[in-house]
């Protein structure tokens, strides 16, 4: 119940530590005295049974003493008695049974028993029937070996007053060896001729003195050797009685039992009154009973004192206790009371105590901890107050937006919308807050928008949507939305801000745009199908100009020349010289031709660039016009060109044209000099064609590229006035430019770039 | 000319009047033009080689060489061609093609379809002779047809 405990005041758990305290103190302090007085009362006790005991062994041997005393005061008229009873044997002639021991006793006085012992142990003869026949060996063994050494010696043998076996009445014995050692003759006194004297001596009050000064003894016994019981003759000891007796007396030793079930101790002393000159062992057994209870009750006193001494003094330590935890408490419950009275929120006020160091202490942190709590509160309120500023300032921009700004729950509940959004869709501003409002969105787009926030999500919280609602006066809107999902820690959606605007117009501007966009690849490709049929037209052209022209002027030249072969001889010298003509300009007519359909191939041939070098190229093309070059004296000088990227087989078609038109412009050179290179000027490589021949005006320069232009009037330089056009097609196809550097007698120079 | 037609050892399908005139002036100059058979358009050609339309009955012959125009009306001289080459009876004669037309397509085209020569026809006259002359002398005397069938023997 760790709930029930929490709640319980510090005084109560300092006075439950008090108790705790003293009760272990004092519980250590009462069982340590009790165990100490305990300890010295079983010691006292025991000493006490101790000086019982040695004062009974001390009383038993001198009533011992003297009982030998009393008894040896009988031996004088025993040894009378033997004077006739050993005359009585010899007379006999150590026959005894021809003596007469009745007689015998009766002149003894008859209070004397007569025995005679024969070498073997056993009463053979005596007056003392119950006697007759008694085997010592087997009955008293040390008696039988006492009584076999004194029958070889010779003398007087005194025995104590012993119990007889059979009655267990008193008697005192003696004996004497005959004089030829055959028997041993023996004498019995009865008791009563001495009862009275000897009864001053008594065993029986020495027990009931005893009893009378040790309160602690229950019953004392005296046990002789033959196990009978002192005082009480008739008493025969039960069989485990005996068995433990008999176990004392072969053993000679003490022994004690405790009985707790009883409450009895009982102790076995045995005391040995042993005499050589005696043949009776007289030695006794004290059988004493103490009584335990007593002492029991007397413990039981004592530990009852602890107790009622301990239970006062820990009610005296708890009262104590109280005092000293409400005292100690005391300055706490003041500290506690004054921190309430703080946390009520009066923080000027002051701790009070100055009870103490500690509290003095705790006194300052309280007051250093309140003070740094009054700081934080002013800071607090400091940053509300700009919070709060903030946040005016933020809706004070939200509000004049004039884009849409609201925001929303998962279930189109609205908790914020600022008056741009509620304007454009004429609501409240106050009576939507709380509601749930979806503008209405055309049937066909519900499936993108559903799309679009089902994508929003904590890896991609912002996403843009454009798409179209019905306004409620039916008109249909076109709105741009950027959506922010909130997330709480676990992802779900909690909230959606959503900004947005109208973007009719934008859309409208785009749908314009778009439609434009398609006329005009509408247009584009049905001019650029017009070209492609123009380009086929040409194609076509050029296939019947190749074939169409060119029989017509076959057939002229063909005719002509027939006519010239067969009839030339014949025919008047003016007309051969006029066939001669017709001839000429049918070949020119041809060159024209082929030359025509070369540049038109030219402008449609698709562009193959890649790396070449110009080098190579500009002497292949040179190789291919030594039909201008036989028996004329030339210097070509081809220089080192860098690789380009170019259409070999156009660039060839550009240095064929070049180099031809620069072997036609030197011909009237005894030296021709042609040099081909590349210069690097601006960033670019430029090629030249550079000759020394008759070269031309530049006012010219314009018109050297244009197809049939020919600007020199002397016959033998005309050409069709197609090669330079094709040169510069060719360069513009590939990105370039080419211009001409030249005057009239000195040389031309073209140069060109490849873009 | 026709009165040769039926054992011509050249067939030449042309239809162009002057042309044919002037091959034909060119070929009696060297002496080979006693055995030509002009087709003047390449329906004729083909009805001449397969003995069909008008040579229908007529025994068909085998010309040593036949110079084909491309240009024809009717039947164009590239359809003759492949007609001539997809037909194992005529695939092996000799087909050369002698135009007017340099156009690199006419002449990949026919080279596809098995042109055995293809000749442009010269502007001028002096070209053009030389080059019927060595032409003829070519394919009439130096070149050895594929079967020497006893004097272009019906097939």
């Amino acid at each position: 119940m760790p709930s029930l405990t929490r709640n319980r005041s510090f005084s109560f758990y300092l006075l439950l530590v008090i108790i705790g305290l003293i009760a272990l103190i004092v519980t250590a302090i009462t069982i340590g005295d009790l165990i100490v007085v305990r300890d010295n009362f079983e010691q006292q006790s025991t000493l006490l049974r101790n000086e019982t005991e040695g004062n009974i062994i001390t009383s038993v041997q001198t009533i011992d003493d003297g009982l030998k005393l009393f008894d040896n005061t009988l031996n004088r008229r025993m040894e009378e008695a033997f004077v006739v009873f050993n005359a009585a044997y010899g007379e006999s002639g150590g026959d005894p049974s021809r003596m007469d021991l009745d007689g015998l006793k009766r002149e003894l006085g008859g209070d004397m028993e007569l025995y005679i012992i024969n070498d073997s142990g056993v009463v053979e003869y005596t007056t003392y029937t119950p006697d007759l026949g008694l085997d010592f060996q087997t009955t008293i063994p040390y008696f039988y070996e006492y009584l076999m050494t004194i029958r070889e010696s010779h003398g007087f043998y005194p025995d104590r007053v012993v119990q007889e076996r059979a009655t267990g009445n008193l008697k005192k014995f003696a004996y004497l060896p005959t004089l030829d050692n055959r028997y041993i003759l023996e004498l019995g006194l009865s008791a009563d001729a001495f009862t009275s004297e000897r009864s001053s001596l008594r065993y029986t009050d020495m027990i009931e003195a005893v009893r009378e000064r040790s309160p602690f003894i229950r019953d004392l016994r005296i046990f002789t050797t033959a196990k009978r019981l002192v005082g009480n003759k008739s008493y025969v000891p039960e069989p485990e009685l005996d068995a433990l007796l008999e176990d004392i007396l072969s053993t000679k030793t003490s022994r004690e039992f405790r009985d707790p079930a009883r409450g009895i101790t009982t102790k076995y002393l045995y005391i040995d009154l042993r005499d050589e000159d005696y043949a009776s062992d007289m030695s006794l057994i004290v059988e004493i009973t103490y009584d335990d209870i007593l002492i029991a009750q007397s413990l039981q006193k004592i530990v009852t004192f602890h107790i009622l001494v301990a239970i006062s003094g820990l009610m005296l330590g708890t009262l104590a206790a109280f005092g000293i935890s409400r005292y100690v408490t005391r300055p706490i419950a003041q500290i506690s009371e004054d921190v309430d009275i703080i946390a009520r929120g009066d923080l000027d006020h002051r701790i009070s105590m100055t009870v103490g160091k500690e509290f003095g202490v705790l006194e300052k942190s309280i007051d250093s901890m309140v003070q740094s709590l009054k700081d934080m509160i002013i800071k607090l309120q400091d940053s509300e107050r700009r919070l709060r500023e903030s946040e005016e300032r933020y809706r004070g921009v939200v509000e004049s937006q004039s884009e849409f700004i609201t925001r929303f729950l998962p279930d189109g509940t609205v908790t914020f919308a600022n008056e741009a959004y509620c304007r454009y869709f004429g609501l409240d501003c106050h009576e939507i807050i709380g509601k749930s409002f979806i503008p209405s969105i055309p049937e066909e787009e519900h499936d993108l928008v559903r799309a679009h926030f089902r994508n929003i999500s904590p890896l991609q919280p912002e996403r843009t949507i454009e798409h179209r609602i019905i306004m409620p006066d039916g008109d249909i809107r076109w709105q741009e939305w950027i959506d922010r999902g909130i997330f709480d820690q676990d992802g779900n959606l909690v909230e959606v801000q959503s900004v947005g605007r109208d973007i009719t117009e934008r859309k409208s501007i785009e749908d314009e745009n778009r439609r434009l966009h398609v006329d005009l690849e509408e247009r584009v490709q049905s001019r650029t199908a017009e070209l492609e049929a123009a380009y086929r037209e040409l194609d076509s052209f050029s296939y019947s100009v190749s074939h169409d022209l060119r029989a017509p002027l076959r057939a002229i030249d063909g005719f002509s020349t027939i006519l010239l072969h067969e009839h030339g001889p014949s025919l008047p010298k003016e007309t051969v010289a006029y066939l001669e003509k017709i001839r000429e300009n049918t070949r020119r007519m041809g060159h024209l031709i082929d030359d025509l359909l070369n540049f038109s191939r030219m402008s449609r041939q698709p562009l193959n660039r890649f790396l070449i070098d110009p080098t190579s190229i500009a002497g292949e093309a040179y190789d291919g016009l030594r039909g201008e070059t036989y028996g004329r004296v030339i210097h070509l000088l081809i220089l080192e060109m860098p690789i380009c990227s170019a259409d070999p087989v156009l660039l060839n078609q550009v240095y064929i044209n070049l180099l031809s038109n620069a072997l036609k412009f030197t011909r009237q050179r005894a030296v021709a000099e042609i040099e081909v290179g590349s210069l690097e000027e601006e960033g670019r490589t430029v090629f030249y064609v550079k000759d020394n021949g008759v070269g031309f005006d530049m006012k010219y320069a314009i018109k050297i590229f244009g197809v049939f232009q020919q600007i020199h009037e002397d016959p033998s330089l005309e050409g069709t006035g197609v090669g330079l056009a094709i040169v510069e097609r060719i360069i513009h196809r590939h990105g370039g430019e080419i211009w001409v550097e030249s005057s009239p007698g000195t040389g031309t120079t073209f140069f060109f770039t490849l873009g | 000319m026709d009165s040769v037609g039926a054992g011509a050892e050249i067939l030449l399908v042309e239809d162009n009047p002057n042309d044919v005139e002037l091959i034909l002036h060119v070929f009696q100059w060297c002496n080979l033009g006693d055995r030509i058979h002009v087709a003047w358009n390449g329906e004729e050609a083909l009805d001449y080689l397969f003995g069909t339309g008008p040579y229908e009955g007529k025994p068909a012959w085998r010309p040593k060489v036949i110079l084909l125009d491309l240009k024809l009306p009717k039947v164009d001289g590239l359809q003759v061609l492949r007609k001539i080459k997809e037909n194992p009876q005529t695939r092996s004669i000799p087909v050369v093609v002698f135009t007017s037309s340099r156009e690199e397509r006419d002449i990949i085209e026919s080279y596809n379809l098995g042109v055995n020569s293809y000749i442009v026809k010269p502007v001028q006259f002096d070209q053009f002779a030389n080059v019927i002359r060595d032409m003829g002398l070519y394919w009439q005397v130096i070149n050895q047809p594929p079967v020497e069938n006893d004097k272009n023997k019906k097939v």
